[in-house]
């Protein structure tokens, strides 16, 4: 006994050290295994509500940008109006668009999140599409009554349909984690006839995302290590980094259509 | 006299948790680089104080840091890591006299107190740059991110330290 007790009195760092290192290891291979999404496991309700105030005195210094940002859009939504022919019923498309505002924002981690203050009391639910107005921003993994985690483009795990607007090739969006502002769009055919400076946008397959959302201009590309697809460099209309203002999509169809799918 | 080291220990820890979780992290350089400037907390603890309550303060300052910014524990493995390795790094830049308890870092050179401080943010933004992704495809991206990212911290830290550096008597 006594020997023990001098065992764990001699090397007691080291031992320390060990049950820190094992017990931080397995709190980070534990989410990335299971695929969890982190926000609201670890922050909860409570974190939330401090990340929303701290927002709302980061936000009253950016008030200027942001409301050059919403006139803008504004004005872009009035030319489209004024171009189109006069109607006379409402909108029928199965896409409905809820505002929201980004409490919470991470662009510099491999895997990133936001966090948003419209949660489950709004209708808002996985699976539904987040968009800016100046392009796509991510998709809904997580919510609570007042709060949802929205997985942004900028994470590993997020996978997208796009298309380049002039050919129609669609591939899937991805990240690789080297700038906030670029994404890759991969698995495009090999005889698509791609020009500088192309507008990536939503393919629509999925239902989350009606199709032609912005995303980026094409910078340049490349041959996959296969050689039988294109890897397209993508960069993003939309700086991940400014996000304030964001509008969360719900396509009252996706139910019946995933369940076709299915 | 150690009770007041250990509250003068803690309450540096949790400011500089709450400098990183409110300021520094808030800090884009070039549009997404936040210095880790809590690392500091590294450099300014003494040399001499015992090797377990170092090891357990830098894990709870890790897991404050991660339970607020959502980075699974990758703040608490990188801290474990550095707190266990510093002995090592201190004596790598400051040879024997690290052990004496009159030691103090700010009567070492400049470039001792350069080079100890960037063996700490080198070994801190490796583990965890590397562990946030765990993708041998992707090791070239964590590496380049720990060199921005480093030389950012080392910058802004080290500007602090100067700015704060006491005065000599």
């Amino acid at each position: 006994m006594s020997r023990l007790t001098a065992f764990f009195s001699s090397n007691k760092t080291k031992l320390l050290f060990g049950f820190y290192l094992v017990l931080s290891i397995s709190l980070t291979l534990g989410y990335q295994t299971f695929n969890q999404v982190r926000l609201l496991h670890t922050s909860g309700g409570i974190g939330a509500r401090i990340h929303e105030t701290t927002s709302h005195w980061r936000d009253y210094f950016s008030l200027r940008a942001q409301n050059e940002v919403l006139r803008q859009e504004n004005a872009r939504l009035k030319a489209a109006e004024w171009n189109q022919p006069l109607k006379t019923q409402p909108y029928q498309g199965p896409y409905r668009a809820k505002a929201a505002r980004v409490v919470r924002n991470t662009f510099n981690q491999r895997d990133n999140y936001l966090l948003i203050n419209t949660g489950t009391k709004d209708s808002i639910a996985t699976d539904m599409g987040v968009v800016s107005n100046l392009g796509l921003v991510g998709i809904v993994a997580q919510t609570q009554k007042g709060y949802s985690s929205v997985m942004s483009i900028l994470n590993s795990r997020s996978r997208i349909s796009a298309q380049v607007n002039r050919t129609g090739h669609f591939g899937s969006l991805v990240w690789n984690g080297s700038h906030h502002n670029r994404v890759q769009l991969i698995d495009i055919p090999i005889t698509a006839e791609l020009k500088k400076g192309d507008t990536i946008a939503t393919a629509g397959m999925s239902g989350i995302f009606p199709e032609g959302i912005l995303i980026g201009s094409l910078v340049e590309w490349k041959k996959s290590a296969d050689q039988n697809y294109l890897e397209l460099e993508v960069d993003l209309f939309q700086d991940m980094g400014k996000l304030r203002n964001i509008y969360v999509l719900q396509n009252k169809d996706k139910i019946s259509r995933d369940s076709l799918i299915r | 006299m150690d009770q007041t080291n250990l509250i003068k220990d803690l309450f540096m820890a949790l400011l500089l948790v709450v400098l990183q979780a409110f300021l520094w992290n808030n800090i884009h350089l070039f549009g997404w680089i936040s210095p880790m400037c809590y690392l500091i907390y590294f450099y300014v603890h003494p040399s001499y104080t015992n090797a377990t309550r170092l090891l357990t303060t830098a894990f709870g300052m890790g897991l404050l840091l991660d339970i607020w910014l959502d980075t699974l524990a990758l703040h608490a493995l990188a801290c474990t890591v550095v707190a266990y390795s510093r002995p090592w790094i201190m004596q790598l830049t400051f040879g024997l006299a690290h052990e004496q308890k009159t030691f103090r870092i700010h009567q070492a050179t400049w470039l001792q107190r350069l080079v100890f401080f960037s063996l700490i943010t080198l070994i801190h933004h490796l583990i965890f740059f590397i562990a946030e992704d765990l993708s041998w495809s992707h090791i070239g991206a964590a590496l380049w991110r720990t060199l921005l990212t480093g030389v950012a911290t080392v910058g802004v830290s080290m500007m602090l330290i100067a700015a704060f550096k006491p005065a000599k008597s």
